[in-house]
């Protein structure tokens, strides 16, 4: 049987790769100081396998076939599929065997998940392996959730998915050690009215209630509050409420908080030490 | 969503037994469709960025874009693109392969 033995939950805005020149304040060091931090932490949990919560930017999938939720679990991965962004392109090894089993244990518990066996990650998925598994010698599976074009699933359909995560991995009949990866956010306004505001005030209440595992409180967000007071970015904390609901609402470890103006995106790293305590 | 201005026309024939102010809607809901499919295509296919570059006019006809829509696309014009519907992440990823720089967007987009 399969455990959770780590977790993390981190930004991934582009400018973590387009910017990455220092800033005065030394705000984008503290950030890749943490993400250094998760990475050495990641590598003690001896994790054999990936999961990572993410989602599209209309780079994959388009509007004419746009899934509330979808499982990619292609036999290989080549990402990031932006042109423009800088950095070496990293081959993920895919895992489709647990990829078909967690589809069809979604079937079974009434979760129908997209499914896609062929994606080019995108910057939301690479620049966080970049930095916390850049050896890239584990198998990766990527759930995706659409928090980029309206209207989303709700925040307590992600937390019944994370629900099942969890339950399905300690159901895997592999002994595989999973680490479940969430990514974007926090507080962030793109390509809209607002771009550049981050609130910092509302990111550090959310981000209380993720290191205290309140995924229930998270799940009873009004909806219309996140664009409002988080921005349109702010909707990926679907991710972050999906792993922390997969793992058990275990307290996790705040290792950085930095509003970062070059990268528009209040920029968080949260790290969960689970070794044997996922559920 | 951001008000969107009148279209300029060209958008699919209306549904006779619907109200005025719906089928306005619906006409501008396929036509920002259409601009974020040309975006979204830019964005994959090489060869239509490079015709793009060329001759963007001709693309932005094939794709049936309303006069303003293609003036927003083919001068970067944020302001108008936000305005016009576009989606957020697209007009975002174009302009950033327009050559465009963060705080010259957030100028722009304060406008819409």
């Amino acid at each position: 049987m399969a455990e959770i033995v780590a977790a993390v939950a981190c930004g991934h805005a582009p400018g973590i790769a387009t910017r990455p020149e220092p800033d005065a304040a030394g705000r984008k060091q503290r950030f890749f100081d943490a993400l250094a931090q998760a990475r050495a932490r990641l590598r003690e949990a001896r994790p054999t396998a990936l999961l990572v919560v993410s989602n599209e930017h209309l780079q994959n999938f388009f509007l004419n076939n746009w899934p509330a939720f979808c499982l990619a679990y292609p036999e290989e991965m080549e990402g990031p599929i932006e042109s423009w962004l800088p950095g070496p392109k990293m081959t993920l090894r895919g895992y489709p065997e647990f990829g078909r089993y967690l589809l069809t244990a979604g079937l079974n518990a009434h979760f129908d998940l997209a499914a896609s066996q062929e994606l080019r990650p995108d910057h939301a998925v690479i620049l966080p392996l970049r930095y916390l598994r850049p050896e890239a010698d584990l198998p990766v599976t990527i759930l995706l959730q659409n928090c980029v074009e309206p209207p989303f699933p709700t925040l307590q359909r992600c937390l019944q998915l994370g629900r099942f995560l969890g339950r399905a991995i300690a159901e895997w009949p592999r002994p595989d050690r999973f680490a479940l990866i969430g990514v974007g956010g926090i507080s962030h306004w793109i390509g809209i009215k607002r771009m550049g505001e981050i609130n910092e005030a509302w990111d550090r209440w959310f981000l209380d209630l993720v290191c205290r595992g309140r995924s229930e409180e998270i799940a009873r967000i009004p909806p219309e509050s996140i664009a409002r007071d988080a921005g349109n970015g702010g909707e990926e904390i679907r991710n972050w409420l999906t792993v922390l609901a997969a793992i058990g609402d275990r307290p996790g470890e705040l290792l950085a908080y930095e509003p970062v103006p070059d990268w528009v995106i209040g920029a968080a790293v949260v790290y969960w030490d689970l070794n044997g305590k996922a559920r | 969503m951001l008000p969107c201005p009148t279209p300029a026309g060209n958008g699919p024939a209306s549904v006779p037994t619907r109200g005025k102010e719906k089928d306005k809607d619906e006409e501008l809901l396929m036509s920002a469709y259409r601009v974020n499919k040309l975006l979204f295509d830019l964005q994959m296919q090489p060869t239509l960025w490079e015709e793009f570059t060329q001759n963007p006019q001709k693309v932005a006809d094939q794709y049936r874009l309303s006069p303003e829509e293609a003036a927003a696309v083919i001068n970067v014009d944020a302001t108008a693109m936000s305005r016009l519907g576009v989606q957020p992440y697209l007009l975002r990823f174009y302009t950033v392969r327009r050559g465009m720089s963060n705080e010259e967007l957030i100028r722009q987009l304060e406008r819409a």
